[in-house]
């Protein structure tokens, strides 16, 4: 994966981890929303360095690839706790 | 007409309208420029005067994710907000100039005009689009 380059599955961690909502689509697609702006986009399974900017822009999230959920305000998995 | 609503936005020399009646929704997007850039292994449509992005691997790809995704961001605010004036905010200006100066960008000019039946996805296609690729920009598809 390259320089700034994040995989779908944590972009919408990430997006989730602050507050914003991201749900799939019938179409294929993810609705995003926070409380001021919302936006339907497809996702690729690699999101470029310009998407991510993008997202990270319009959300006032910083998206990266090296995302840690502890960090982001998601509760742990109680599986791991045990 | 009854229940009519229009509104019209200027947008840095695009435009858009808005006219309601009731449950159905005309939105036309006229001029819109839309860069074509590669990023990394992707190609990236970029709105200028609508600050929106799409990603595909291809350029077709990339502008059908344009125009599927920007009629589906419409399609959302009507039914969410009421109106499309948060869709209607163009770039900053560090990605006009990002976009216009990188070296094999595409613009891609485009029109179009949607009916939303709110709270329905729209079943009509995009209609009058044309392309114009700047010259010597030398973009192999």
């Amino acid at each position: 994966m390259g320089e700034g380059v994040v995989g779908k599955q944590v972009a919408i961690l990430v997006l989730r981890a602050s507050g914003i909502d991201v749900a799939p689509t019938d179409g294929g697609m993810h609705e995003i929303a926070s409380n001021d702006y919302s936006e339907t986009i497809r996702l690729p399974e690699c999101l470029d360095r310009k998407l991510v900017h993008h997202l990270s822009r319009k959300f006032k999230v910083p998206i990266h690839h090296f995302f840690n959920p502890q960090m982001g305000g998601v509760p742990p998995n109680p599986a791991d706790q045990n | 007409m009854e229940n009519e609503l229009t509104l019209r936005h200027n947008l840095e020399g695009a435009s858009a309208i808005v006219a309601t009646e009731g449950d159905v929704c005309v939105v036309g997007i006229g001029n819109l420029r839309v860069v074509i850039v590669q990023d990394g292994h992707a190609w990236i449509a970029h709105g200028l005067e609508i600050d929106y992005v799409s990603q595909g691997e291809t350029i077709e790809e990339a502008k059908k994710n344009f125009e599927d995704g920007l009629r589906a961001t419409v399609c959302q605010n009507l039914n969410v907000y009421g109106n499309i004036e948060r869709v209607l905010s163009p770039a900053p200006a560090e990605v006009w100039t990002e976009l216009i100066y990188t070296r094999g960008a595409q613009h891609k000019f485009f029109s179009q005009f949607t009916a939303f039946k709110l709270e329905n996805v729209p079943e009509y296609s995009f209609e009058g689009i044309s392309y114009l690729q700047v010259a010597g920009a030398g973009v192999g598809a």
